[in-house]
């Protein structure tokens, strides 16, 4: 059977939220390889819920999300070895340094020559020098940098960051905008979660905004609507 | 292409890197990459399990002379019982059983709570986004746990098992050692069963279900005890209720019998081969809620801090994140204009909203009813750590409130409130609760021991109720409001022996208030009659124990 075809991420009449509380939504979407969707709005939109949600990080209220058209929740390895999602979480072993929580993903992942990846991540994130720290000796910007480099040095079909840019300064924020572009330009696919407005417009050419409904528009009108215009 | 979670059968585009998950043990690479730290921490760790299992013993030598002093006081009740006659109707095995089962549901709540499969939430990042297989991760994490949970089970029969031997000046004759191992492994076995039934719960998306599954039970158990109780002494209750007690699970583990254990440690192996292989079908959510919860309760136990304990267990699964209830608009804020006003509002509706609070209320009162109402319960020793322990429990139930305001200090600095008034203004609160509940103890009591042929004394013991409910209040709020356990004096005072000493006065800063303002009950049932002089020596301690625990030292 040829499936060839079938999408990365498809979500049918979409609705997401926790309980009964309705947070953002319908949502029809079709989303391939080498696509890239910003998604942006105000805080407390629900742009993380639906982000979660779609991706199967947790359950729908309504409506249905499904990686390439088959998984509905992660639990599935194959699933894991797809998407690689990158969230506002905050948690480590406290007794692995930051080099061996790099080298856990890659060996996990079977990245080819895991410590060069390492290095290299090690190195793109300016982590070298923290590289034998241990998480509670790490800076908060730090921390956020180690948790993408986790989420990158691993091979995926998709990558979803939620607000990559917070806790970064501004020269790593535009260093990882240009690394994400280049990985779209590769046929990467990227869903971007953010608030920064330079990072959506280097990255992505069309977005979604959640406010009083959800809209597609593009980045420049994402950018606009994060400025408050 | 077969898929191997979710969606088995469904084919998968060519280039989805599939096939089967990885070899790759994220456990034991992890393991192997502390190894060398976890080397260097070696003597510390001994040294903790050191303490550890010497603390342990220690505590379960004090548990058993407290069982044991009780129990030698249920079997002297013949003679010493204050109860009226026919109040007194259940056995006390039976009284017995149905306490264990409410244990066991104690148990089962508590293990839904906190999974029992579970992950915290560097395992959730780390390990949950490779591309391996959950299931073995999974198992050995509830293994590990199961076998402590028999552990704990196999050890907590030892003083229920010895509590049927007696000791005197001669030494002490208890039941025959085979007996007693084959009831420790009874309770064991059947703790276990109980976590593999939580688990399969989780395995079906039922934990939210499963909690509300066991408060309900626990409630009918409850009433099955009272409609028991009131049948027997009615005099119908060999018609109606033919040894319900002595059948149930919670009885198995007196009988002594090793068909029994055997049985149900093949039936949890049993449970054991299905569970397993559909650990993976848990959802990620769930595993880190339940790792959430369980790491919480492990930092508080590692601390020594009950309150935080009993914190972390108070949200079940599935915390709500929105809350549309009609308390709000019974206490509509334009009432509660004051400052005071508007913090008694905002208590209330956390009381109201705190479920395990009223639920604890109810088990204290249940607790008195229990105990009067069952053989043996009747007695001086049995009466007194009854409303002792009824009264620890009401209390701690009420300071919910006021302890999540003694958490997050700067939520009191938000109003046009001193510190001083605004500790006082938390004392309000329990004081109306538990005013309420001493009332309601009170009349229980009174029903019990003078009964409707003295109203006087029984409205006497209602009012010395409501102000022993006061002082408790009191008690609720130094709990609440209790300093952090000072380790750095611990240690200091180890060296000289003396560490127990600020571990003591941490325990019992808050507890020692509410039994002194109980004192006014205990003489109120030690003596023949009840003298109007209780009355006043219970405003006394109780509006005293009130101030006293509302009141804000000097910050140091």
């Amino acid at each position: 059977m040829d499936t060839q075809d079938a999408p990365l991420l498809t979500a049918r009449e979409l609705v997401a939220g926790y309980g009964e509380f309705e947070v953002c939504g319908p949502l029809d979407l079709v989303f391939d390889r080498g696509d890239a969707l910003g998604i942006v709005g105000l805080n407390a939109a629900g742009k993380s819920t639906l982000l979660r949600t779609l991706i199967g990080r947790q359950p729908p209220l309504a409506g249905t999300a499904s990686v390439l058209g088959v998984f509905t929740d992660d639990t599935s390895h194959i699933h894991r070895r797809m998407i690689s999602a990158v969230f506002d979480e905050d948690a480590f072993f406290d007794s692995l340094t930051v080099e061996e929580h790099l080298q856990l993903i890659a060996s996990g992942h079977e990245v080819p020559d895991g410590q060069e990846a390492v290095e290299r991540e090690l190195e793109f994130f300016e982590l070298t020098t923290a590289r034998h720290a241990l998480p509670g000796a790490l800076s908060s910007g730090q921390r956020r940098r180690l948790l993408l480099a986790a989420g990158m040095i691993r091979p995926s079909e998709l990558l979803v960051l939620d607000e990559p840019e917070q806790r970064l300064d501004p020269p790593m924020r535009a260093k990882l905008a240009v690394r994400l572009r280049a990985r779209i330009d590769d046929g990467g696919a990227v869903l971007l979660v953010t608030h920064d407005a330079i990072l959506l417009t280097t990255v992505v050419d069309h977005c979604l905004i959640v406010d009083e409904g959800l809209r597609f528009a593009t980045a420049a009108e994402g950018a606009a609507a994060i400025g408050g215009a | 292409m077969s898929v191997h979670a979710s969606g088995a059968g469904r084919s998968l585009p060519a280039w989805v890197p599939g096939g089967p998950p990885s070899d790759f043990d994220p456990v034991a690479a992890t393991h192997r990459l502390r190894r060398d730290r976890r080397r260097a921490q070696r003597p510390d760790r001994w040294s903790d399990f050191y303490i550890t299992f010497f603390g342990a013993v220690i505590l379960l030598a004090y548990l058993s002379g407290v069982v044991q002093f009780l129990a030698q006081g249920m079997r002297a009740s013949a003679a010493g019982s204050l109860v009226r006659e026919g109040i007194a109707v259940v056995p006390g095995a039976d009284a017995g059983s149905a306490l264990l089962l409410l244990a066991l549901l104690g148990v089962a709540s508590l293990l839904s709570r906190m999974g029992p499969v579970a992950v915290d939430r560097a395992q959730g990042l780390w390990w949950f986004s490779l591309p391996v297989d959950r299931v073995p991760m999974l198992a050995r994490q509830l293994r590990n746990r199961l076998v402590w949970v028999f552990i704990v089970g196999a050890v907590l029969w030892l003083p229920l098992g010895l509590s049927a031997g007696t000791a005197s000046y001669n030494g002490f004759s208890g039941p025959p050692l085979g007996e007693l191992a084959a009831g420790s492994f009874t309770l064991g076995a059947e703790f276990v069963l109980v976590g593999l039934l939580v688990a399969a719960g989780q395995i079906l998306h039922l934990r939210p279900m499963v909690g509300r599954g066991l408060r309900v039970l626990g409630g009918l158990i409850v009433l099955a005890y009272a409609v028991d109780a009131i049948l027997r002494a009615a005099g119908t209750a060999r018609l109606l209720t033919p040894g319900i007690w002595a059948g149930l699970p919670s009885a198995w583990p007196s009988t002594g019998n090793w068909a029994i254990p055997a049985a149900l440690l093949l039936v949890a192996l049993v449970g054991w081969a299905v569970v397993r292989p559909l650990l993976g079908r848990i959802p990620t959510s769930e595993l880190l809620e339940a790792g959430g919860i369980s790491g919480h309760a492990g930092n508080s136990l590692a601390l020594l801090d009950a309150r935080s304990l009993l914190g972390s267990f108070a949200h079940g699964p599935r915390r709500r994140s929105h809350v549309r209830d009609p308390w709000p608009r019974m206490i509509p804020a334009r009432f509660t204009g004051a400052p005071v006003g508007a913090l008694l509002r905002a208590e209330a509706l956390v009381l109201l909203r705190t479920g395990p609070v009223w639920g604890r209320l109810v088990i204290s009162l249940a607790l008195l009813a229990g105990a009067v109402t069952a053989r043996g319960g009747g007695t001086a020793v049995v009466l007194c750590v009854a409303i002792a322990v009824s009264a620890t429990l009401a209390g701690q139930a009420a300071g919910v409130a006021a302890a999540e305001a003694a958490r997050v200090p700067g939520l009191d600095a938000l109003l046009p409130l001193d510190a001083k008034s605004a500790r006082k203004a938390h004392g309000l609160l329990p004081a109306i609760v538990l005013s309420a509940w001493g009332a309601l103890a009170g009349a229980i009591l009174g029903w019990a021991l003078v009964g409707p042929g003295a109203p006087g004394q029984w409205i006497l013991l209602i009012g010395i109720g409501v102000f022993c409910g006061i002082g408790v209040a009191g008690g609720s709020l130094r709990l609440a409001y209790r300093p952090e356990l000072d380790w750095d004096a611990v240690l200091q005072r180890q060296m000289f022996g003396r560490g127990a000493l600020p571990l003591i006065g941490h325990a019992v800063h808050g507890p020692e208030l509410m039994l002194i303002a109980v004192v006014p009950w205990a003489l109120a049932v030690l003596g023949a009659a009840i003298p109007a002089v209780l009355l006043v020596l219970a405003v006394g301690l109780g509006v005293g124990a009130w101030f006293a625990g509302t009141y804000r030292p000097r910050p140091a």
